[in-house]
């Protein structure tokens, strides 16, 4: 059995393509937007739903706090051969409002970003393992 | 229902001990509890044991093992970085219930070296642990970068929470550490997260605390009264909902919530409070805790470190014992040892470090997940 080169690193989290989207759930009780997707019961204490849609997330927003994250994290993280430390962005969606964590597209320092800055969805690789490249979603700045 | 009273507390000196059990860790410390009570095993009714890394392993009965096993009622406790306070708060409850009326509470935790949530997923909450995103450093990191942004707090500012806490440490000979770190030095340190350098990151060190609790009839009927420690709050939260933070862990709201709630239930308010031991994972947590706690307006957190407002002799002291920066973190044992820090106050007997006059002292514990919990102890009159 042959291996695709190029694996999501969590499946179902975001699609692929030139234009990526992360993938969540919408109640349609109460509306809240999710991600990671929320299936079963909502986590609204006023809302019984429990239908959700799965909705693609708009891809864009802007940057609520960012760091830059020079300690390996412990596992299920890998690191490969030698820890690269990484910019890291907490992202308000632009539609949903909701506050979504992820590296920083690579080559960006926190130098380069600003609270407010506008992000978009891009999937980059963050690890290779056995052959095999998974990738993430990471933000990146928008050129404007 | 009675109010609950601390007659018996006390801690080990928290460091680094592979070759000490965590069982035996424990039962030390609550050995040290019942001495200071002037009180053994045989009068306990109850056990409440909290421990993270080992919270399948039935610690709290191995600890009787060590130290008598009396057949009592155990407990065992796992709530992140709340676990200790969890354990402490599970007794209060017994007691406030009127199920016992004398129990002792024990939280321990063997971590090794390495940073908060360093120690693999049982002992840190896993947040999008793959991925990278979501770890404790970054989750402090960009709350601290909030902070900053908001009110204008300074990389300085957040540096010098971590030199007042390694200063107060030098005095407590229970604290992992006793040396000054000038303001150089942490600022100069290696960079973990943005603004947190690893001087400004809590300290994972084995340690135990323990504690005797009991009714007032009890006490009374003891002969305990002259150091007793009141328990006049006891609260615990969860995250409540917020369709913001799906994702991103809130470090603030829960805390918000059950300082509200303790100051209400303890009927006082936070200026009457004489002294803070609150969850200072990261430097940066201290400064955002000063506003979640009420012991200042949010913006003036920087201004409140600058003036030494939270220090030794300051107008409200936070983390006399040198908190978890420098006494040291250890997960299952930082909720009492807190509670010892403040009691011992209470009692007058904190030697070089004590705050004059503290008549009042909060306790504070967050973690991520989230659990805070806080107490609020005065000196039993
Ligand atoms: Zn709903």
């Amino acid at each position: 059995m042959s291996q695709s080169p190029i694996q999501p690193t969590v499946a179902g989290w975001f699609t692929d393509g030139d234009e990526p989207k992360l993938i969540g759930t919408q109640c349609r009780g109460c509306g809240t937007y999710f991600f990671p997707k929320q299936e079963l019961f909502c986590r609204n204490p006023s809302c019984t739903s429990t239908d959700f849609d799965e909705v693609e997330l708009s891809r864009t927003g802007r940057i609520w706090s960012y760091t830059k994250h020079y300690y390996a994290p412990p596992e299920p993280y890998i690191t490969g051969d030698e820890f690269e430390p990484y910019t890291i962005a907490a992202v308000e969606l632009e539609t949903e409002k909701m506050v979504i964590l992820g590296q920083v597209a690579n080559g960006f320092e926190p130098e380069d970003l600003h609270t407010g800055q506008e992000m978009e969805v891009v999937v980059e690789k963050l690890y290779e393992q056995d052959g095999t490249d998974y990738t993430v979603w990471k933000w990146k700045p928008r050129a404007s | 229902m009675s109010d609950v009273y601390v007659i018996g507390i006390d801690m080990i000196k928290f460091g680094r001990f592979p070759d000490i059990t965590v069982p035996k860790l424990g039962a030390t410390a609550a050995n040290m509890a019942l001495d200071d009570a002037g009180l053994t095993i045989q009068d306990m009714q109850a056990l409440y044991s909290g421990n993270l890394g080992q919270a399948a392993a039935m610690v709290g009965q191995r600890i009787l093992a060590e130290i008598g096993q009396t057949g009592v009622p155990v407990v065992n406790c796992a709530n992140a970085c709340a676990t200790g306070a969890t354990a402490f708060r599970e007794g209060w409850m017994a007691i406030k219930a009127g199920v016992y009326d004398m129990v002792l509470c024990v939280g321990t935790e063997q971590m090794g070296k390495g940073l908060l949530g360093g120690g693999g997923a049982s002992k840190g909450i896993p947040t999008e642990g793959l991925l990278g995103s979501g770890t404790m450093p970054a989750v402090f990191a960009e709350a601290g970068m909030e902070h900053a942004r908001n009110y204008g707090t300074s990389f300085e500012q957040f540096a010098k929470v971590s030199v007042k806490n390694h200063h107060h440490s030098t005095l407590n000979p229970k604290a992992m550490y006793q040396i000054e770190t000038p303001l150089e030095t942490v600022m100069g340190a290696e960079m973990i997260a943005y603004p947190n350098t690893k001087l400004m990151c809590s300290v994972n060190v084995d340690g135990a605390a323990a504690a005797v609790i009991c009714s007032e009839e009890k006490a009374r009927e003891l002969g305990k009264m002259d150091r007793a420690v009141k328990v006049r709050a006891s609260v615990m939260t969860s995250d409540p909902f917020q369709a913001r933070n799906m994702s991103m862990p809130d470090v603030n709201t829960c805390t918000q919530l059950a300082a509200k709630q303790a100051y209400e239930m303890a009927g006082v308010g936070p200026e009457e409070i004489d002294l803070v031991e609150l969850h200072d994972c990261f430097a940066t947590a201290e400064i955002l805790h000063y506003g979640n706690l009420g012991l200042g307006k949010p913006e003036e957190a920087g201004r409140m470190i600058d003036e030494g407002e939270t220090a030794l002799g300051g107008r409200v002291p936070v983390n006399v014992s040198g908190g978890l920066l420098s006494k040291g973190h250890p997960l299952g044992a930082t909720g009492i040892a807190n509670i010892y820090e403040v009691s011992t106050h209470l009692r007058g007997e904190a030697g070089q470090r004590q705050v004059e006059g503290a008549r009042l002292g909060l306790t504070h514990v967050i973690g991520l997940g989230s659990a805070c919990a806080i107490h609020i102890l005065e000196k039993a009159q």
